[in-house]
């Protein structure tokens, strides 16, 4: 019985033991919550693969670039002005005209019994006045015009007038009116008489331009015995007249431009500077859209650049002769035909002007001014213009890409919060940022960044070169072009040691420098449209946390 | 020491055991259930009847069957009592957990319910029918989906090896197994039987990804994705797919499938459109009066799915580079940029879905084994078994005691290897009292009295009424 016992016991303490242990492995509350996780992470960032094109209106997005006829790359900035409209320079004034008939013009011999009429026929000339009192015009066709006309009879007879413009026809049919009046006399008007589509020849008079005639016929009908005195007058307004076109001689008009600037947004940043560079062959280019039916000549009343190394350099004052200039204006073609918009242009190169003076001093933009005077020659009865003529010109700053470019470089100053990097619980241990660029232009560029604290004393640098070479240049064949790609990889390692040291870090100050190949030995190159870059950006990441999950969670 | 080489190579070779059914109940001669796992059993009733349509007798107990099976790791690989001034605390264990995992953890449960089972003895014929629901559901996860998880890609790429997921699987099944049998004794040596079954299907979800994979290039760091997958699904409901853009696109739950699922649930289990058939083969070989040799197959078969049949195919590879630099002039371009990015991801990866019926298998298991009776009242055996589920063959081994105490009562003592684990103590136990027999079986019941080191929980149980026991007679060579 004892013995049974003994063993009864000693099952039960099993059991017991056995079931205090299972329910201690089950009881979370006896969890100490520690964890222990490192892992490492890598993953691709970002890639591309851009033109230089792609690269440099990633800079500059104002400029336009363009393939030149050399088959490498220009970047033009430009700007186009138009001169003022046509309609401000050769337009056509309001007109009138007046007369009476008086009853002594008149012959009333035999006019004393029912159905005699007496009749009185006269014509006069409507003188235009004109926009230039040069301007001799020989015909037009109106777009628009509107004729009032007002007329007054104070015969006792009654009678009609008839006001006809033989010169001012619309398919063939002259423009012509009555007007009919009672007995007695009265106020007879015809108001709103629309001139749209006439044409109009201004020849037909003894002046042979700027005139028209106008046939006056006055009859009158016996009306009873009653005085034959009396009069009719007329007056005749021409308002709200646009032309079509109109032909003569002009005489000599000065048309303005708007005045404008092009700005040269390469030199514009104020973040970058540049210590030396060079454009081979920079251009200023100006074209002429011309659809003026007139001999024109075309100048700059001002031709400005600035640099804020040399101030404004006045591009006229050593324009070699170029006819840019008010002493020497430039002939621009004209319209021979109507609808005709006839295309000109003159360029400017380093051999004809201090352009590659300009361009050299950095300018940040050109300013002009520009006029065109129309019939330098005279009296030319060839002149024409149409409602919409106009003058445009388009003014361009050309620099093709030839040349080199050394130590464009920048400084700048960043404010940063690393404050996350003091938790005691930061999971980065190592951070490395790999960049591989094959890079197929022919520029070369280094980078730093220096972390500071408050005070701008420096914790730490990003390189621990002077400045670490980011691209490698292509090399360039003889001719400046390049031969292929070259490749760098540029790794970027910050461990545990190195963040610490960034935990107080406030400013980041970062600075970059470009070259194009041997710009120092003075290599130019040249720029073409296929050139590429190809970068791979991606990371590595080392990540460890140690401590209790309650503390880590609180922490984040 | 050579005990320790035998036991160390004994343990080795079945190192990577996969999930077990039933390794004592097989020996179990006197349970009719014995027959679902070797149909050339010979029972020694002339007739039993059991299961839960059986009043009274049919629940106490309910007859089911459960299996919990997990090839790699066990609760105290991941949390585990601590040493030193951790004695008395629980550590998480990420390491030992790393280790222990194997190149796809299957995590596999199932749940066996007996509806009815029938038997009886005819000439030398043991003819059996039976019904039973079976659900079979589990998980399966690659090594790799860890690995990447806990230690980052970095280390493969080092090694410059794709991360595989490939592994990863999803399976639920239930089914309704309706069974007829029959073994016979051919001669004095050898027995036979087998079970033809057909089989309903009710619901089922699998995934079957030949390919899912990410390789990060150790050069540049970009990343390959490469799937191949597809997932099966045959449910009283089906899904809505809207793949046409990025932003909408999703997968739910068709909300007129649901509403005439919830309007007649009955429906589903009266379900008779996904026909199936399997087959257990056994054959048992008296070798000598003291040995028997034995062998069988068990659920040999498939069932044709084709109920709310939807099959989801994505199949794809991409280079991910990161994002691709462009000019963008303005936010809007770069939210286009983005936004076209996703949409090429999307489409490369979006599913497919084909709705047309589709096949699975049931997961096909084999048995050898032998039993010495060294006594009529004690017998040795020895079972192998083997398995082959989702590209993994898992086997284990089982030695046993057994012995029939009695006329009423037999008892089974195993010990095997099985999941990765020597830990599987198993034991069954039968008891007849008049015409009603209990059992109940385990293969594993230190599992169950330490859960902690679990990566097997085993119980089958029920109860059947039998009539006509006869005695079988052991070998006149034996000892008595």
């Amino acid at each position: 019985m004892k013995t049974k016992f003994k063993y009864l016991l000693i099952a039960l303490i099993l059991m017991v033991s056995v079931f205090s242990c299972v329910k201690d492995n089950f009881n979370f509350d006896k969890w100490d919550k520690e964890i222990n996780y490192e892992a490492s992470f890598a993953a691709p960032v970002a890639w591309g693969d851009l033109s230089f094109t792609d690269a440099l209106q990633m800079y500059d997005s104002t400029g336009l670039l363009i393939d030149n006829d050399d088959g490498y790359v220009s970047l033009q900035y430009l700007a186009r002005v138009s001169s003022n409209k046509v309609n401000d320079i050769i337009f056509i004034n309001d007109q009138n005209i007046s007369g009476t008939v008086e009853s002594p013009d008149i012959s009333f011999v035999g006019f004393d019994s029912p159905g005699d009429t007496v009749s009185y026929i006269y014509t006069d000339y409507l003188t235009f006045s004109m926009f230039n009192a040069e301007a001799e015009i020989d015909s037009l066709i109106f777009k628009t015009g509107i004729m009032d006309i007002a007329t007054n009879s104070t015969f006792f007879h009654s009678a009609r007038l008839y006001v006809k413009f033989p010169s001012v026809t619309k398919n063939g049919v002259p423009f012509s009116t009555s007007f009919t009046y009672t007995p007695g006399g009265g106020n007879v008007v015809s108001l709103n008489n629309d001139f749209t589509g006439y044409n109009v020849d201004m020849t037909q008079t003894p002046a042979n331009f700027n005139e028209i005639p106008v046939e006056i016929r006055l009859t009158l009908f016996w009306s009873g015995e009653v005085p034959n005195s009396g009069t009719v007058s007329f007056d005749v307004n021409m308002k709200t007249m646009q032309y079509k076109i109109m032909h003569g001689y002009f005489g000599e008009n000065t048309l303005f431009f708007e005045s404008d600037t092009i700005d040269i947004s390469l030199f514009k940043s104020e973040e970058w500077d540049i210590e030396s560079y060079l454009f081979m062959d920079p251009k200023f280019k100006i074209y002429y859209w011309n659809s003026y039916g007139v001999p024109s000549q075309f100048y700059f009343d001002h031709l400005v650049a600035h640099s804020d190394l040399q101030g404004d350099m006045n591009i006229l004052d050593d324009a070699n002769n170029l006819p840019i200039g008010p002493a020497n204006p430039y002939d621009v073609n004209y319209a021979i035909v109507v609808g005709q918009r006839m295309l000109d242009s003159l360029k400017i190169n380093r051999t004809n002007s201090n352009i590659d003076d300009v361009v050299n001093a950095r300018p940040k933009w050109i300013q002009f001014k520009a006029r065109a005077t129309t019939n330098p020659a005279g009296l030319d009865h060839h002149n024409f213009v149409i409602d919409d003529s106009q003058i445009e010109v388009e003014v361009i700053m050309e620099l093709p890409m030839w040349g080199y470019l050394y130590n464009w470089h920048s400084r700048d100053t960043a404010k940063v919060d690393l404050t996350d990097l003091q938790s005691d619980y930061n999971p980065l241990k190592r951070l490395m940022v790999r960049i591989d660029i094959q890079n197929g232009f022919p520029i070369e560029a280094f980078g730093q960044v220096y972390f500071t604290d408050e005070n701008y004393v420096v914790l730490d640098s990003l390189f621990y070169t002077y400045e670490e070479r980011l691209l490698s240049a292509a090399q360039v064949d003889a001719d400046g072009r390049v031969l292929d790609f070259s490749r760098k990889v540029t790794k970027i390692e910050y461990v545990d040691a190195r963040l610490k040291k960034l935990e107080t870090c406030k400013y980041a100050i970062y600075t970059g420098q470009v070259n194009t190949t041997n710009a120092s030995a003075g290599t130019v190159m040249k720029i073409y449209r296929d050139y590429r870059i190809k970068f791979d950006i991606g990371f590595e990441v080392d990540l460890g946390v140690e401590g209790n999950i309650d503390s880590i969670s609180n922490e984040f | 020491m050579k005990r320790y080489i035998l036991l160390f190579i004994f343990a080795g070779v079945f190192a990577s055991a996969g999930a077990q059914q039933a390794l004592t109940m097989y020996n179990m001669d006197r349970v009719m259930q014995t027959q679902f796992i070797n149909p050339s059993v010979d029972v020694p009733y002339k007739f039993h009847i059991g299961g839960l349509l059986v009043p009274i007798v049919g629940q106490l107990p309910p007859p089911i069957y459960f299996n919990y099976g997990n090839n790699s790791f066990y609760y105290n690989h991941i949390l585990h009592m601590g040493k030193g001034d951790k004695a008395d605390n629980l550590v998480l264990d990420i390491p030992l957990f790393m280790d222990k995992l194997k190149k796809t953890t299957h995590m596999r449960f199932d749940t066996q319910i007996e509806l009815l089972n029938l038997g009886f003895k005819l000439e030398n014929m043991f003819l059996t029918v039976a019904i039973t629901e079976k659900f079979k559901y589990g998980m399966s996860l690659p090594y790799d989906i860890f690995e990447f998880t806990l230690n980052g890609n970095m280390p493969y790429m080092q090694e410059n090896k794709p991360h595989d997921f490939s592994g990863f699987g999803v399976d639920f099944t239930h089914y309704r197994e309706f069974a007829v049998g029959g073994s016979m004794q051919a001669n004095d040596k050898l027995s036979f039987g087998g079970r033809a079954k057909i089989l309903f299907g009710m619901a089922n979800v699998n995934t079957n990804f030949k390919e899912l994979s990410l390789y990060t290039d150790p050069e540049d760091y970009s990343m390959t994705f490469t799937t191949d997958m597809k997932m099966h699904s045959s449910l009283p409901v089906y899904f809505d797919m809207n793949m046409l853009e990025v932003d909408s696109a999703g997968i739910s739950l068709n909300e007129a499938s649901m509403t005439a699922f919830e309007d007649n649930p009955a429906s589903y289990f009266l379900n008779l459109k996904n026909i199936g058939l399997g087959f257990d083969f056994g054959a048992s070989y008296k070798l000598t009066p003291e040995i028997d040799l034995y062998a069988s197959i068990t659920d040999f078969g498939f069932i044709s799915w084709n109920t709310n049949p939807q099959n989801f195919l994505s199949k794809g590879e991409y280079d991910f580079h990161g994002l691709e630099v462009e000019l963008w002039e303005n936010d809007e371009e770069m939210d286009e940029s983005l936004k076209d990015f996703a949409d090429t991801l999307f489409n490369i990866f979006k599913p497919s879905l084909v709705e047309t019926g589709y096949m699975t298998w049931l997961p096909t298991s084999f048995y050898i084994g032998g039993k010495y009776k060294f006594h009529e009242l004690l017998h040795f055996t020895a079972l192998y078994r083997g398995e082959f589920y989702r590209k993994s063959y898992m086997h284990s081994l089982t030695i046993g005691v057994n012995s029939n105490l009695t006329e009423c009562i037999s008892a089974h003592l195993t010990y095997s290897l099985a999941h990765h684990t020597a830990n599987h103590i198993g034991f069954g136990l039968s008891a007849r009292l008049g015409p009603v027999q209990w059992y109940l079986v385990t293969d594993s019941f230190t599992n169950m009295i330490w859960p902690q080191k679990a990566t097997n929980i085993n119980l089958r149980m029920g109860c059947n009424i039998v009539f006509g026991y006869k005695k079988i007679k052991s070998s006149a060579s034996m000892r008595t």
